[in-house]
């Protein structure tokens, strides 16, 4: 049976780590070719609203990558870091920061795993801090705001049921 | 400034700072007590306790009875939103990834040839 193309993704509760896990129908060689080329990377990385305006890559150990992906509403989101090691078809180690936290550098390790026929990709992201951790899962991929204003309505009527604890407090 | 309104000030400032939404994701995993939520963080009891007050003012946590521990857990909305954060990210790599099927299958197509 063909494993399911589900994205798993687990961020541990007390490690500063996320793991992503992901099945391709595609060879270890071509999955590693189309996280490693330029002018791949852009036409897959990111979600589809967004567009890749920037895809610098110096594919080699100790040369920088830079992205840059700009939203529909002109916001541009920059993502940079350095490759550590690559093992061709293997292993990808490079280290990772999100622009606007320039202070908490990521390091991820890619593994291209052979299974079923196909490949199961595994990134392990891992923060020095688990602020850092939730500053990339929490502000890296949307507008802050937006998702505050959804939450704000919700407590609103949880606010006001609980004004009786505030009375007490 | 009504009460409701002054409620929800609270609960936005309260995530605005990233050691407090770990926090906040930490306690998504089951209660905690101030110790055992200094130690992953890094940071001294009285710097956990400090967030923890301003978590519980927003009333995002709620903390036990028993004097000595004083357990803090995370309350119904909050999970929700720790949820929510990762379902984002989620959404981010999902797409990505299905994008990434379609890459896939031009390379194989052209390497079939």
């Amino acid at each position: 049976m063909t494993p399911m193309k589900r994205t798993k993704i687990v961020a541990d509760p007390v490690e500063p780590t996320i793991l992503i896990t992901r099945w391709f129908d595609a060879p270890p060689n071509l999955v590693f070719e189309a996280a490693s080329r330029p002018e791949l990377i852009k036409r897959w990385w990111g979600i589809r609203a967004q567009q890749m305006i920037v895809c610098e890559v110096d594919h080699r150990v100790g040369g920088r990558w830079r992205f840059v992906l700009r939203s529909p509403d002109g916001r541009e989101d920059g993502f940079r870091g350095v490759y550590k090691e690559i093992v061709p078809n293997l292993r990808l180690i490079q280290t990772c920061i999100y622009e606007p936290f320039p202070d908490l550098e990521a390091i991820e390790t890619v593994n291209f795993i052979a299974d079923n026929g196909g490949t199961r990709l595994e990134v392990f992201v891992r923060h020095t801090t688990m602020q850092g951790r939730d500053a990339h899962l929490g502000a890296a991929f949307e507008e802050m705001h937006t998702r505050l204003a959804e939450l704000l309505v919700t407590l609103d009527d949880t606010a006001r049921s609980s004004d009786r604890a505030d009375a007490r407090a | 400034m009504n009460k409701s309104t002054a409620r929800l000030d609270a609960t936005f400032s309260a995530l605005a700072d990233p050691t407090r939404r770990a926090i906040l994701a930490r306690l998504t995993a089951g209660e905690a007590s101030v110790t055992e939520l200094a130690k992953p963080f890094d940071l001294s009891q009285p710097a956990i306790s400090k967030h923890l007050k301003v978590l519980e003012r927003a009333g995002l946590i709620s903390r036990g009875r028993d004097a000595q521990r004083r357990p803090c857990r995370i309350e119904g909305p909050a999970l929700g939103e720790v949820t929510r954060w990762l379902e984002r990210y989620r959404e981010f790599w999902d797409e990505s990834f299905d994008r990434l099927d379609d890459v896939l299958a031009e390379l194989k197509g052209k390497q079939g040839k």
